[in-house]
């Protein structure tokens, strides 16, 4: 629950302080509890991808190029708060495994160092994909909307990647 | 391997063999669901397209008493289908930036790289965390997943909306 608090103060705060875009938090926490309540929940979860950061680009301000920039970080933000929780509890179901494992003995190969390796290969992946992005279009920094989007849509598929895996292993 | 190993057995006894047999699948259905889809993630749920077709085939066609065979065969075959897809959209994309030498190719050849390791490293997690006996068929899925949504993460770098 506290990442979430830290987020929702996150995106009040830019608000608060200037005229930008309304991103609207509580919005994205919705449709996140929403879809978490659905039995299959991963369909909605995936159509979660991209909304909030829409509605903020259409709020006064939000059409600007610094208005899309900060609406699209607002959720990747929100999506990367999720993807870290999702880590977290894969890694701890992933340890406690490998645990197990070891007291039996076992050869297996172990769970959480695959894990940690497969997100730092995912890291590599995200950071060269949106930074090919960004010399396509902004001259290479992360911080133009395309750059940004891709940010924010890989952050959320790994988040719902990690979420599987979390619940496979719990 | 020990699917192969059985095929090459299964043809010398002259038994029907599908391995390596893509013939039930059409990779067209790829193209016409991406064709219908406008974004990322509608272009990375054709994932699965074509293989209930597929399927059909291979079950009608299969004889042995391998009850994964068919679906093994199938995402072999759609796999093998994306792949394809993937190559032509990767081309594509290293062509589009032409002449122009500003780190933009490097860059997705350092991207492509770290997304194969990341796609090695996921699905095999994904195979381990299998249920007994399900890891090969897990991880092919995986595999196939990931290649189709690769090529919806390449299609909209290239092309933004």
């Amino acid at each position: 629950m506290r990442p979430l608090v830290l987020s929702l103060l996150l995106a009040a705060g830019p608000a608060l302080a200037q005229d930008g875009p309304r991103y609207d938090a509580d919005g994205f926490a919705k449709c996140i509890a929403d879809a978490e309540a659905d039995a299959s929940a991963a369909p909605g979860l995936r159509s979660c991808i991209g909304q909030a950061s829409t509605q903020c680009m259409a709020t006064p301000g939000g059409e600007t190029t610094v208005g899309m920039v900060e609406c699209l970080g607002h959720e990747a933000k929100d999506w990367d708060t999720l993807l870290n929780g999702y880590y977290e509890r894969a890694l701890k179901a992933a340890k406690a495994a490998d645990a197990e494992l070891a007291d039996l003995g076992s050869a297996a190969e172990p769970a959480a160092p695959a894990l940690q390796q497969a997100q730092r290969h995912w890291i590599a992946f995200r950071d060269a994909s949106c930074r090919y992005e960004s010399l396509r279009y902004q001259g290479g920094t992360l911080g133009g909307p395309a750059a940004q989007d891709c940010v924010l849509r890989l952050t959320a598929e790994q988040a719902l990647r990690l979420r599987d895996i979390a619940e496979g292993m719990e | 391997m020990n699917r192969l190993a059985g095929c090459a057995l299964a043809l010398l006894l002259a038994a029907p063999c599908l391995a390596g047999d893509a013939s039930g699948f059409d990779p067209a259905a790829i193209d016409r669901c991406l064709a219908d889809a406008s974004t990322q993630g509608t272009r990375a749920d054709c994932a699965a397209t074509g293989m209930e077709a597929c399927l059909d085939y291979a079950r009608g066609k299969y004889t042995g008493d391998d009850p994964d065979f068919p679906m093994a065969n199938c995402l072999d075959a759609s796999h093998q289908a994306w792949e394809a897809k993937l190559t032509g959209v990767y081309e594509a994309a290293l062509k589009a930036q032409g002449k122009k030498d500003n780190g933009a190719q490097e860059m997705l050849r350092q991207a492509e790289r770290s997304w194969l390791q990341f796609r090695e490293d996921l699905c095999n997690q994904v195979r381990d965390a299998a249920a007994e006996g399900k890891g090969d068929l897990a991880r092919a899925r995986c595999i196939r997943d990931e290649t189709a949504r690769q090529v919806a993460l390449l299609m909209a770098l290239v092309d933004p909306r």
